[in-house]
């Protein structure tokens, strides 16, 4: 215990993107935090207030949750003002004593400034990104040009959860390849079961004389193929009479589909059954057969595991980081196009009799596992606060000017400017004036420790058993009190 | 090579306590923290240290989740997957690193000749507007008369008809009849409306027309579709582009003494704005001398027409002639070669949407009570299959 204490972070997780928010870097930092607690690291979440979602939370486990009053503008990114919280940050660090910032997602507003801030705090940086970019529109220009700026100056560490998603943030930031991890996302699959239930139909042996369910559940816009879907679901249906689809999810796209069925007289084939919220999604997996992703980029698809994990055959599109994610046995790859969609979900029908899943539920289980994702991101904090890079100002300005002139001098503004600030404010409000916040991981794991044998190795982490526990699915309380789980 | 593993779970000299039931083997190399050949750090980014490279003494500990170990196998291959623990630390650059980039795949080499040829389609849009202009600099001085302006329009009309005719190999409206009723209606129509346009700007000052109309111009040039002239693509698009042009011939057109003048300016700036791409993309498809002769032509044309009204702007016309044909071909070229376009994996797959996979099923209209039939036999064949 000692030794864990010694290598122990203090990490704060800073993103535009957490809970009540739903997706995949949500789920990602929540699970990962959680992670970290159970490993004996002290993580607090910094995150923009949700409508009326604002103030200091605890979530499972003593996970404390700081909802800023920032302005989110566009797709919950918050408002860009370069210096406006940075008192704010500062006071966060010093009450839970930090050492080390982890921001998450490029488009996050909060997350770039918080690393800007973090290294005039003189606090470690890393960041983990969670998408892919192009290369060309004039939007993700301006991103790549910020990425590169913030990565290569503030940031000593970079996290990406697939390989090509590391090929595509290095391209895009400019940064030595072997200065980027992957760690890719994991998915709690004690969640993500097969149906074994008495009640559940059988499975079917004979593609086709029973009945095949076909499995879509994802958000209903142009990014996630619906246009492809849309071309393959009255194809599909035609040349297979025993195949209905179940089409879950929201969007814009929505009213496409519902005009295909319509013109094609699908409606009892193919139901658009709406939002299906997140810990009802296993129980809408397991109804089907086979779980089709048509995305047109993905770097990491989530959705791919967890089906594979509830014992469904997976066809995906080749795109992004998707033939990274399962092996080639498990999913069946197809080109992202219209025909070879249709191609490869005939060919998933047809594997659909040979098909396990509780022997597929229990391979899975065994490549992903958010343990292994906090323990190689605590080996990747280790390896920051064990860097000796000059972290002074005038180094950081010329690391500034190294990533562009224009970009450069501007940065190098703000990181001044910003530097000014948070001098006056140590002059205004000096770090001892703070009360530091007590450390409630530390009182769970002293209460454990007390009451289960200290002697046998391996006790005190308690192994892996599910340290995540159920997602929250509401963070307000009845009266939007604070809620303690 | 050296052995993998001993036995299940714990390598020499781990420090992690935890272990998880669940899954046998972890990734060793992590904890490898501080042994031997660290990575090679960059300047800017501290390489994070994890582990060694593979082949190394301290070595590798274990494989994927659940496989044993090949032990004399050879040194172990990364792959680039992610679903299976592999030897190598996380920040590991295999040699094919970034092995599917491609620079440059659709972007074409631009010569410049052959740009200097694609942009007499600007300087032939430029003399149609400086001729427009002139024109109606010489109609309001006085210089010219409505009547010679309306012969010209038709001699225009004419050789246009006669050019897309020969060239088009076949009759516009399908006979000559159609194509002179065609004809009589656009003159017709344009001659009724002269009336309403010759009082339309009665209240707007000079001024604003014409600043309003070189704006016009300028937005005309800008969103104009080159590409058409230039015979690269099929159909006539850039209706912005001609409706500026249009709206400034009725801006300046509104301010002629007399409603006769109107309907000329207004004609003109149809038979150039509107007809003549028709006539000139025929041109260019045919052959390319005619097509550079007919830029020369019209080029000088806008010059002469220009140099009795204003010789500077005649000279400001040519020197602009001579940048965009000349020195502007010159400048891309020379620009293209920093061209870098990146694609790989990453990229956002563009799907070619073919509007239907499958024909549908959708029964003639008036037949309702076929179509009410087929429909339900189909749903109850779906449902009766489905069981």
């Amino acid at each position: 215990m000692a030794a864990a204490e010694a290598r122990q972070h203090r990490v704060v997780m800073v993103s535009d993107f957490f809970y009540p928010n739903f997706g995949g870097v949500e789920n990602h930092i929540y699970q990962l935090s959680q992670c970290l607690i159970h490993q004996g690291h002290k993580v607090v979440v910094v995150t923009h207030a949700y409508g009326d979602c604002l103030g200091v939370r605890h979530l499972t486990n003593g996970l404390k949750v700081y909802y800023l009053p920032r302005l989110p503008f566009y797709q919950q990114s918050s408002f860009p003002s370069l210096l406006g919280w940075a008192r704010l940050l500062r006071a966060i660090c010093l009450r839970e004593r930090a050492t080390m910032l982890h921001g998450h997602q490029a488009f996050s507003t909060l997350a770039l400034e918080a690393c800007i801030h973090a290294s005039s705090l003189g606090l470690k940086v890393v960041f983990t990104d969670h998408s892919l970019f192009g290369f060309a529109d004039a939007g993700s220009i301006l991103l790549n040009k910020v990425l590169k700026a913030v990565l290569g100056a503030d940031v000593h560490g970079v996290i990406c959860v697939s390989h090509t998603s590391r090929e595509n943030t290095v391209l895009r930031a400019c940064l030595p390849p072997a200065a980027v991890a992957v760690i890719p996302n994991a998915v709690d699959t004690s969640q993500f079961t097969p149906d074994m239930s008495p009640g559940a139909v059988a499975w079917p042996r004979d593609a086709e004389a029973e009945e095949v369910v076909l499995v879509v559940l994802c958000r209903l816009v142009y990014r996630k193929g619906i246009d492809l879907l849309s071309l393959v679901l009255p194809a599909v249906c035609e040349r297979h009479p025993n195949v209905r689809v179940l089409v879950g999810g929201d969007g814009p796209k929505r009213q496409l589909l519902e005009k295909v069925i319509a013109d094609h007289g699908l409606q009892s084939r193919v139901s658009l059954e709406g939002a299906v919220p997140h810990e009802r999604a296993r129980d809408f997996m397991v109804r089907g057969h086979v779980f089709v992703n048509a995305s047109l980029t993905e770097a990491f698809c989530m959705a791919l595991v967890e089906a594979a994990a509830a014992g469904l055959v997976v066809v995906s599109t080749a795109v992004g980081g998707v033939p990274e994610v399962l092996p080639p046995d498990m999913i069946v790859l197809t080109e992202p196009s219209a025909e070879g969609l249709l191609e490869g979900i005939e060919c998933a029908i047809q594997r659909v009799p040979h098909q396990r899943p509780l022997e597929q539920h229990l391979r899975v289980r065994h490549m992903y596992d958010w343990n292994d994702v906090a323990r190689r991101t605590s080996a990747v904090y280790d390896s920051v606060a064990a860097s000796c890079r000059d972290d002074s100002l005038p180094a950081r300005l010329a690391r500034y000017l190294a990533a562009g002139r224009w970009v450069g001098a501007l940065f190098s503004v703000v990181a001044v400017l910003s530097v000014l600030q948070l001098r006056l404010a140590e002059w205004w409000r000096p770090a001892s004036a703070f009360d530091v916040a007590p450390d409630w991981c530390e009182l769970h794991l002293h209460a454990a420790a007390a009451s289960a044998d200290v002697d046998t190795p391996g006790a005190g982490a308690r192994g892996t058993r599910r340290a995540a526990g159920t997602m929250p699915t509401n963070v307000h309380g009845q009266n939007g009190a604070m809620m303690r789980r | 090579m050296s052995r993998v593993r001993g036995s299940l779970g714990r390598p020499a000299g781990a420090q992690e306590a935890a272990l998880d039931s669940g899954t046998a083997l972890q990734d060793c190399s992590i904890r490898l923290t501080g042994s031997a050949n660290t990575t090679a750090p960059s300047e800017n980014l501290p390489a994070v240290n994890l582990g060694v490279r593979p082949g190394g003494p301290a070595a590798v500990a274990a494989t994927g989740g659940g496989v044993p170990a090949e032990a004399s196998a050879g040194p172990p291959r990364w792959e680039k997957v992610l679903w299976k623990r592999q030897p190598f630390p996380d920040n590991y650059v295999d040699h094919t690193f970034l092995e599917h980039l491609v620079v440059n795949d659709a972007v074409p080499r631009r010569r410049y000749w052959p740009v200097v040829l694609a942009s007499t389609a600007v300087t032939q849009q430029m003399s149609c507007v400086a001729a427009a202009a002139a024109v109606t600099l010489h109609l309001q001085a006085g210089r010219t008369g409505p009547w010679e302006l309306l012969a010209a329009c038709g001699v225009l009309l004419l050789l246009g008809y006669a050019t897309c005719a020969v060239l088009g190999g076949q009759l516009l409206g399908g006979s000559v009849a159609r194509g002179v009723r065609q004809c009589m209606l656009l003159v017709g129509g344009v001659y009724g409306l002269a009336p309403l346009l010759h009082s339309l700007t009665a209240t707007v000052s000079s001024d604003s027309v014409v600043a309003l109309a070189a704006g016009l111009a300028a937005a005309h040039l800008a969103l104009c579709d080159y590409s058409f002239v230039n015979s690269v693509t099929d159909k006539m698009t850039g209706a912005l582009s001609l409706a500026a042009a249009v709206l400034a011939a009725v801006l300046v057109a509104g301010r002629m003494r007399t409603e006769l003048e109107t309907f000329a300016v207004v004609l003109l700036a149809l038979v150039l704005f509107l007809l003549s791409p028709y006539a000139r993309r025929h041109v260019r498809r045919a052959s390319v001398p005619a097509h550079l002769l007919l830029t020369a032509a019209s080029a000088a044309a806008a010059t002469a027409l220009l140099f009795p009204a204003s010789p500077a702007a005649a000279g400001a016309f040519a020197g602009c002639v001579v940048v965009v044909t000349l020195v502007c071909p010159a400048a891309l070229v020379r620009g293209h070669v920093f061209k870098a376009k990146i694609s790989g994996p990453w990229d956002e797959a563009a799907p070619h949407i073919p509007r239907q996979l499958m024909p549908r099923k959708r029964p003639a209209p008036g037949a309702a009570e076929a179509a009410a039939a087929v429909v339900a036999a189909a749903v109850g064949g779906a449902t009766g299959v489905g069981k």
